[in-house]
């Protein structure tokens, strides 16, 4: 039985009860009445004869529910009334604790909804990821579509075992543009996903043509209706994907975006017509009918009964079977389930984030402890006489502090309801406001579901133990005698411990905000830092055709200007296919010529052979490429030469890529000086190719005017062309946009910590100065000069700023080097930013303590001794 | 302010005495709770005055035990009231209990003699 039927039925049981006893009570004042009383007297006298109606029905109610149970209600009920007393006090718990289990609330919705939750597909936990292992010399497994299609057919594992790649582009329905995600699928994937068709059908076997690919698209139930107006003749009508005209077949069922977390697609079309779409269809074709071709992404549902293991050991065998026959090394397979988590890459991806996020928060989360605790013990102290009152009747000690825990817990989840809502509401209105195209953004991530609510749970418990069981057995230990005669003489117990959270709460807002001022610090010091190179003087130029040129139009046209470019007419260009420094980055493996063993990942960078000159980057060694893409040369770092031939000149070395069979082979002719490419504070081992036609136009010359010349000669080729420009330094705000991004959310949580702070030290020299009202108010009768009395209080604040300011700047010092790669070479010791942060701190935590010190100040002795 | 307190009959009567009692009157017939605990007053001659507020809770105790069943009905006044009456298994609980009771009774009255004499 469910506890809310169970509930609705005791519920229903009282009230019947409540009935019944009215019924009882009207009798008895009807016999009264006909022996002659009044109603009015009777109906009165048959009440007081009845007796204690409620005790009646509470005790009725504890023979349903055990003793326990009915306590723990009790306790319940108790502590709302307690809470509801003191309004003041519970909102201001209920808004510090919610300060510190809301972030980290919505922090866990983002790794949750990214990372923890799989595919929102029917039954995802008997679907896997099929993943290749790489042999021994591979830098990635290799599954081709052939080797796929084998698995397929064989299997008897999987119920379905589908395959996919990624694409997208412009969509064009009537007259409707839009630019959405999709995916080219094997035309079971639907079928392996258990997804439905809102109206029309999935894709057919004959469908997955290899030799004539079909063009035929599913679109999204959301593409159908907001986009293209819900038509339901639909189905049979064209659309243009990149140009080629696809048949609708079926548009899927409702709120199905596919199964990624971070983006939603709207559009399947067969994985064969990836060929006219993109590219050369016969060259695509004859990659995808290649044995040993490519990396597929491939996942399948598992048969009823049929676990992972066997799963995995059934295609290993396959795989055997099927590389037998081209030869080729089998080296089996991984089965992963769809959480991304499982995904080692991804997992690494955020692991470089997620801690130093996590910590800052589980301090601010500590903070929010102490400071709640501080609260508790406060008001514990203005409660001793009740407290001491129930322990003076019999009640147990255990009975008063469980009373005490339970009015934080309810607090803590009241908080916690609120802490997860603003949380949430915070991370929506965060995405909504960063994401740039909300067409392409996956919506449904950030939804709380039962991972979500046992976090904020949970942290809503610990926050309460921390928060509750200290003060509430500190504020129950002293004797009954003693604290019903007390009037409010100090205790130096509680006053200790809540200096010693006080100086807990100064030493952790001096790490969160030593690591805010560093990352701060960072990005000017990044913006003024050498790169090595003339990134400051150069000018980048984007040239392009307006969307939907076709392919060969636009080939044709930087086949032209670039021809026209290196007539020279114009001040030296060079050619880039990125950026100077940008973390998109081609990775490449290599193999050293003489060197037969362990390939290396180098970063790959395509560039025209003025590069080196434009942008300034000496070249130590040899020449630049030579100024033909068919020439295999390549230029390298040093820090590439370094890694291939730490002994001997590279010049005249081979690099080789590629399978030993399919290899391409390089000469390095040059070796540049080593500059940064990804991003400002890695040097990486490089290699620069040849760059064919188009890419980002490099000049070095800052003035409008260039932009026009080069502007005017692509328009004489074509004359719709589109130029745009902007410094190349761009780059480095760009790199640093990480650093600024992570310095924001750190002055966040360091102010928040700072806030926290500074209140929790108001709150307790208040009160300290609350409680010593009497014995100052006694020194000023007695002559004390105001100046006196505020040097006093200031002075027992002294010890525990100190010792807060000394703790942090060890903790901080100790801390700070985690930050590393995010500083840009600014030392995490960097005196600047410790001293203004102490600075900072000292200031808040003097007028935390001068304003309680004023007050005490302008104590009245006379009306303060009259008060006793 | 309000402390627990551990559930108690707070009548004089010995532990248990309600519930036979309740039982006893109930072997006549089913009684809502007012004229049950009238029965008992007036049967007893007044020297028992069974207070409702301990009637009530005793009535569920017995309910959830299983010796009595409830079911709402109309008193003689015409008005909505709970009848109850004894079950199998509490015309069963009234025999043991009013034979332990009267074994109770013989010792103590037995006590009583021997101090007599």
């Amino acid at each position: 039985m469910s506890i809310w039927r169970w509930m609705a039925g005791r519920r229903r049981a009282e009230e019947d009860l409540a009935r019944e006893i009215e019924a009882n009570v009207a009798e008895r004042a009807d016999d009264l009445i006909d022996q002659g009383l009044s109603a009015a007297d009777a109906q009165a006298q048959a009440r007081r004869e009845f007796g204690n109606r409620t005790l009646a029905i509470e005790r009725s109610r504890e023979v349903w529910i055990a003793p326990w149970l009915s306590s723990v209600w009790q306790d319940l009920r108790y502590a709302a009334r307690s809470i509801a007393r003191q309004p003041a006090f519970a909102t201001s718990v209920i808004g510090i604790l919610a300060l510190g289990i809301g972030p980290l609330a919505a922090l866990f919705t983002m790794f949750n909804g990214s990372l923890l939750r799989p595919w929102p597909v029917r039954d995802p936990s008997s679907i896997a990821i099929v993943k290749p292992i790489p042999g021994p010399r591979e830098q990635f497994g290799s599954l081709s579509n052939v080797e796929y299609r084998y698995l397929r057919d064989h299997t008897r594992a999987f119920a379905h075992l589908a395959t996919w790649t990624h694409g997208g582009g412009p969509v064009v329905y009537r007259k409707t543009n839009v630019s959405v995600l999709s995916k080219f699928v094997s035309a079971n994937y639907f079928d392996m996903l258990g997804v439905g068709m809102h109206i029309g059908r999935g894709f057919l076997p004959e469908e997955e043509d290899y030799t004539s690919p079909r063009a035929v698209a599913i679109i999204s139930e959301r593409l159908w209706r907001e986009h293209f107006g819900a038509p339901a003749s639909i189905i049979g009508e064209t659309i243009l994907v990149y140009d080629s005209p696809f048949t609708i077949v079926g548009v899927a069922q409702n709120g199905f975006f596919d199964v990624e977390t971070d983006s939603r697609r709207d559009l399947w079309m067969p994985r064969p017509s990836l060929a006219l779409v993109f590219g050369d269809p016969d060259q695509n074709l004859k990659m995808l009918a290649d044995p040993r071709g490519g990396s597929n992404a491939v996942a399948g549902r598992l048969a009823p009964g049929v676990t992972r293991a066997a799963a995995k050991a059934e295609l290993d065998v396959l795989s055997g079977q099927f590389r037998r026959t081209i030869p080729m090394d089998a080296h089996g397979f991984t089965l992963r389930s769809t959480r991304p988590i499982s995904d080692r890459n991804v997992l690494s991806n955020q692991l470089s984030i997620l801690p130093a996020a996590i910590g800052a928060l589980a301090l601010v989360m500590l903070l929010v402890c102490a400071n709640v605790g501080n609260l508790i013990l406060a008001r514990g102290v203005s409660r001793q006489r009740e407290l001491a009152i129930r322990l003076s009747l019999g009640a147990s000690r255990l009975r008063v502090v469980r009373q005490l825990v339970t009015e934080a817990l309810l607090l803590s989840v009241l908080a916690g309801a609120v802490g997860l809502g603003g949380g949430i509401f915070a991370l929506r209105v965060f995405i909504q406001t960063t994401r740039p195209n909300p067409l392409l953004a996956n919506p449904d991530p950030y939804l709380v579901d039962p991972a979500v609510s046992a976090f904020t749970i949970a942290m809503a418990l610990v926050a309460c133990v921390a928060s509750s069981v200290l003060p509430a057995l500190r504020s129950t230990r002293v004797s009954i005698a003693a604290r019903t005669a007390e009037s409010s003489a100090g205790r130096p117990g509680a006053g200790r411990l809540r200096t010693t959270l006080l100086a807990a709460q100064l030493a952790l807002s001096m790490v969160l905000l030593v690591g805010a001022g560093l990352l701060t610090r960072a990005v000017g010091h990044a913006l003024t830092v050498d790169p090595g190179f003339a990134i400051q003087e150069v000018q980048a130029i984007a040239i392009r055709l307006p969307d939907g040129a076709s392919i060969d139009r636009s080939t044709i046209f930087h086949r032209a200007l670039r021809d026209a470019l290196e007539a020279g007419k114009l001040p030296p260009v060079a050619r880039s296919e990125l950026t100077a420094i940008t973390g998109s980055r081609a990775l490449g493996s290599f193999r050293g010529g003489g060197d037969a063993g362990k390939s290396r990942e180098l970063i790959v960078r395509a560039v025209s052979a003025r590069y080196f000159e434009v942008l300034g980057i000496p070249l130590v060694n040899g020449r630049t490429l030579a100024n033909d893409e068919h020439m295999q040369e390549v230029v390298v770092n040093e820090s590439a030469a370094r890694a291939f031939w730490p002994e001997e000149d590279p010049l005249g070395k081979r690099l080789v890529s590629g399978r030993s069979d399919a290899a391409v082979s390089y000469t390095v002719v040059g070796v540049a000086k080593d500059v940064p490419v990804t991003s400002l504070s890695e040097i990486q081992p490089v290699i620069y190719k040849s760059i064919r036609s188009g890419g980002l136009l490099l000049v070095r010359d800052l003035s409008p005017a260039v932009v026009d010349r080069i502007a005017s000669s692509a328009r004489s080729i074509e004359p719709e062309a589109v130029v745009t420009a902007r410094p190349l330094a761009d780059d480095i705000a760009v790199a640093t946009q990480g650093t600024l991004m992570a310095s924001r959310f750190a002055w966040a949580v360091g102010l928040l910590a700072l806030i926290l702070a500074t209140v929790g030290a108001f709150g307790v020299f208040a009160y300290t100065v609350e409680e010593r009202r009497r014995e100052i108010g006694v020194r000023m009768a007695l002559g004390a000069q105001a100046r006196q009395v505020v040097a006093t209080v200031v002075a027992g604040a002294r010890t525990p700023i100190l010792v807060g300011l000394g703790a942090g700047l060890l903790l901080a010092l100790a801390a700070t080097p985690v930050l590393g790669r995010f500083l840009y070479g600014l030392s995490p010791f960097d005196a600047a930013t410790y001293a203004g942060i102490s600075a900072m701190l000292v200031v808040s935590a003097l007028v935390a303590t001068w304003i309680p010190a004023r007050r005490a100040a302008q104590i009245d002795p006379a009306i303060t001794l009259r008060g006793d | 302010m309000y402390m627990p307190m551990p559930p108690s009959d707070r009548s004089d009567l010995f532990p248990g005495a309600l519930e036979m009692m309740v039982l006893q009157t109930l072997r006549r017939g089913p009684l809502h709770g007012y004229a049950l605990a009238q029965a008992i007053k007036q049967a007893s001659d007044e020297l028992v005055h069974v207070e409702e507020g301990s009637l009530y809770p005793a009535l569920q105790r017995m309910l959830k035990a299983g010796w009595l069943s409830a079911a709402w009905s109309t008193s003689a006044r015409n008005r909505q009231v709970r009848t109850y009456k004894l079950t199998a298994a509490g015309r069963k609980q009234l025999e043991r209990k009013v034979s332990a009771f009267e074994r109770l009774l013989s010792g103590i009255a037995k006590v009583m003699k021997a101090q007599e004499s």
